[in-house]
């Protein structure tokens, strides 16, 4: 064979390879960044979320702007049934004709997060249509859906000023009692003068309250620059009635009460809860283990019943009081499982006796604790101390960030208790096989005395051992 | 739980707003980029879907990694250099995954042409280091400049790759 003849394969293939990629539709090009930058999101500040400031970090962790850049004109095809990147392939057949409920045909223009167009294209947003106008701009709830733990809103901002608007301080509220936690916004972009957009509000309930159907819809619209109003904001205050029971019936919550061990360590699973719009596991490390728990690796939910099975994706995690941790995967096309799987690849632990790390962050001595992929890495001049990991290149689920966390407060050689800076900087890169993982602190308080006592709050330590157990024992509920 | 969740409800909001705003930036920039990285990521998994869970998981690679990213002029060569290595990494795990013979059996089931399933033996037979050049230059009309700054590796590299991978082609075809 000569060299052209390799060469027309190749042109005739590529080219037919072009003409099958034109055929993606923009807005499942757009979703698939989408998800990607809303999965970087989540792999990065995982562990933070977790173990380091909780629920703030987790909020946001989750905040996912869309870019106008990104949001396809009002000619945009509709995106497709079934297969999305990211989405749960084959969704239940689509309830979107209902009356009083939004469909998805009036929101395809706006490019909405995965979350949402599932739950519109499901037919689980109920319609609102509560308005309110101010100052030459209008505020219209037009549709919510909330399950025990989460609630969506879409709310439409319509701006009649002669300046751009934007939106910030929203706050659904439900009284006193019922801690709402507001997670996202879908774009922080502006509303051009003269136009309207849609926006998609992410919320966090608390599962052991029983919302009332009475709320409030709080926000206060801004002209200016993002974060830099000029002059007064207004504010809305929106009543509105929540349909807070209408997916209850399609919610299945089941107490698993079993354990998964790893490595001789245990992890109780409490329950798992499948509503239309998400899939929650909640777990707790048993206090007997004899390592200290960081993280799971890769953990995965695997629902089966007879019709084929399903494994959806994580989106995010996050703790509670009394150490209850709870796994957020994607709502599943399998609502009633018969059967549900939680499988992990391993865990990352350590022993309590290596939790201590002791150390000069002035001149970078490790004095005890850490392992030899650690350094520390003090600048004077900018008063930071790295803490610098070098790991074996995870390979194809490199990505994932490790930082080096401490608990809340560390001890100097004096016995001073001092509180632990938040991280000022993480980040994550690759290089000749190893995975650089560093962590910053700035840390240049002349007071504290050398060596410093830290506890270990997260440390990448990974125990790679398969596990998987058995969620559902019929008969089922 | 009513506190911490008080707390993040009302805490944090200049680094979310901080956030948001890099994130727009981030996401215009990877928005014009994203059909050049779908056309790579097809060319390489040569299904809608798996290259648009490519595309995806460069975008989240590309998240994380983001300020490692020195110069900004970069930024274009630097995605497409990730999404190839998101497709190598898949395609990896899926020979691992499935013996050769359910592998091959499961390929045989799709309506291609002989010349595809032809050049797909031979590209997965050949080095990544040939592949890549010649994925970049015959699938994606780059010129040996533009695929020296993506793999970021000398021009004359380039054109001894390209080369050498013609002639791996040639043997394995």
């Amino acid at each position: 064979m000569t060299n052209q003849e390799e060469e027309r394969k190749l042109l005739r293939d590529a080219e037919t390879s072009q003409r099958d990629a034109e055929q993606v539709g923009q807005m499942r090009l757009d979703e698939a960044v989408r998800a990607g930058i809303g999965q970087g999101k989540k792999r990065a500040a995982r562990r933070k979320a977790v173990y380091g400031t909780g629920f703030a970090a987790a909020a946001a962790a989750a905040i996912i702007a869309l870019s106008p850049a990104l949001m396809p004109g009002p000619g945009a095809e509709p995106a497709a049934q079934n297969v999305t990147a990211g989405a749960p392939k084959n969704e239940p057949a689509a309830e979107q004709a209902k009356s009083g409920y939004e469909k998805i045909d009036d929101y395809r223009s706006n490019g909405t997060d995965l979350k949402f167009s599932s739950a519109l294209r499901n037919g689980y947003v109920s319609s609102l249509s509560e308005s309110q106008e101010q100052n030459g701009y209008t505020v219209t709830l037009k549709g919510m859906a909330m399950d025990k733990r989460g609630m969506y809103m879409i709310v439409s901002l319509k701006n009649d000023t002669q300046k751009k608007a934007r939106l910030s301080q929203i706050k659904v509220d439900f009284g006193d009692n019922y801690p709402v936690t507001w997670l996202s916004l879908s774009s922080s972009s502006g509303v051009a003068p003269g136009t309207s957009q849609n926006f998609f509000i992410e919320n966090q309930l608390d599962p052991t309250k029983d919302y009332p159907d009475q709320a409030r819809f709080n926000v206060e619209v801004y002209s200016g620059e993002f974060g830099q109003p000029e002059g007064q904001s207004t504010k809305f205050d929106i009543p509105f009635t929540a349909a807070t029971q209408d997916l209850i019936p399609k919610t299945r919550t089941v107490e698993v009460a079993k354990e998964l061990e790893v490595d001789g360590q245990k992890i109780r699973i409490e329950r798992i809860e499948q509503s239309p719009l998400a899939t929650y596991v909640d777990y707790r490390y048993e206090e007997t283990n004899s390592k200290k728990i960081f993280d799971l690796i890769n953990p995965q939910v695997k629902l089966s019943d007879e019709s084929g099975s399903d494994t959806p994706l994580m989106w995010r995690e996050y703790e509670s009081e009394n150490g209850l941790k709870t796994m957020v995967f994607a709502a599943s096309k399998i609502q009633n499982a018969e059967s549900a799987k939680l499988a992990v690849e391993g865990i990352s632990a350590i022993e309590p006796e290596d939790l201590k790390l002791v150390v000069n962050t002035e001149t970078g001595e490790i004095i005890q604790g850490g392992d030899s992929t650690l350094s520390v890495l003090p600048d004077k001049e900018k008063g930071t101390v790295t803490f610098r990991r070098e790991l074996e290149s995870e390979g194809e689920n490199s990505g994932f960030s490790h930082p080096t966390e401490f608990e809340d407060t560390f001890t100097d050689a004096k016995g001073t208790v001092h509180d632990t800076p938040i991280v000022s900087e993480g980040y994550s890169e690759g290089s000749g096989g190893k995975q650089i993982e560093s962590t910053v602190y700035r840390l240049s308080d002349p007071t504290i005395v050398q060596p410093i006592t830290f506890t270990l709050k997260n440390y990448w330590a990974p125990i790679q051992e398969k596990a998987e157990v058995e969620l559902l024992t019929p008969p089922f509920p | 739980m009513e506190n911490r969740m008080d707390k993040a409800g009302s805490g944090h909001k200049e680094t979310n707003r901080a956030a948001s705003a890099e994130e727009e930036r981030f996401s215009a920039q990877v928005a014009e980029q994203q059909r050049k990285l779908y056309a790579i990521a097809f060319s390489y998994m040569r299904s809608e879907t798996d290259a648009l869970e490519a595309v995806q998981e460069a975008t989240c690679r590309a998240w994380i990694k983001r300020k490692k990213l020195k110069d900004p002029d970069l930024f274009a060569s630097w995605l497409v250099r990730i999404v190839i290595n998101c497709c190598m990494d898949e395609l990896r795990r899926r020979k691992r995954s499935f013996p050769t013979s359910e592998f091959e059996a499961h390929g045989a089931e799709e309506m291609r042409s002989g010349d595809r399933i032809d050049l797909e033996r031979a590209f997965e037979r050949m080095k990544p280091k040939y592949r890549h050049p010649v994925m970049l230059k015959y699938y994606q009309g780059m010129t040996t400049a533009e695929i020296a700054k993506v793999l970021k590796k000398p021009e004359g590299t380039i054109k001894t790759w390209l080369r050498e991978g013609l002639k791996q082609l040639r043997g394995l075809l």
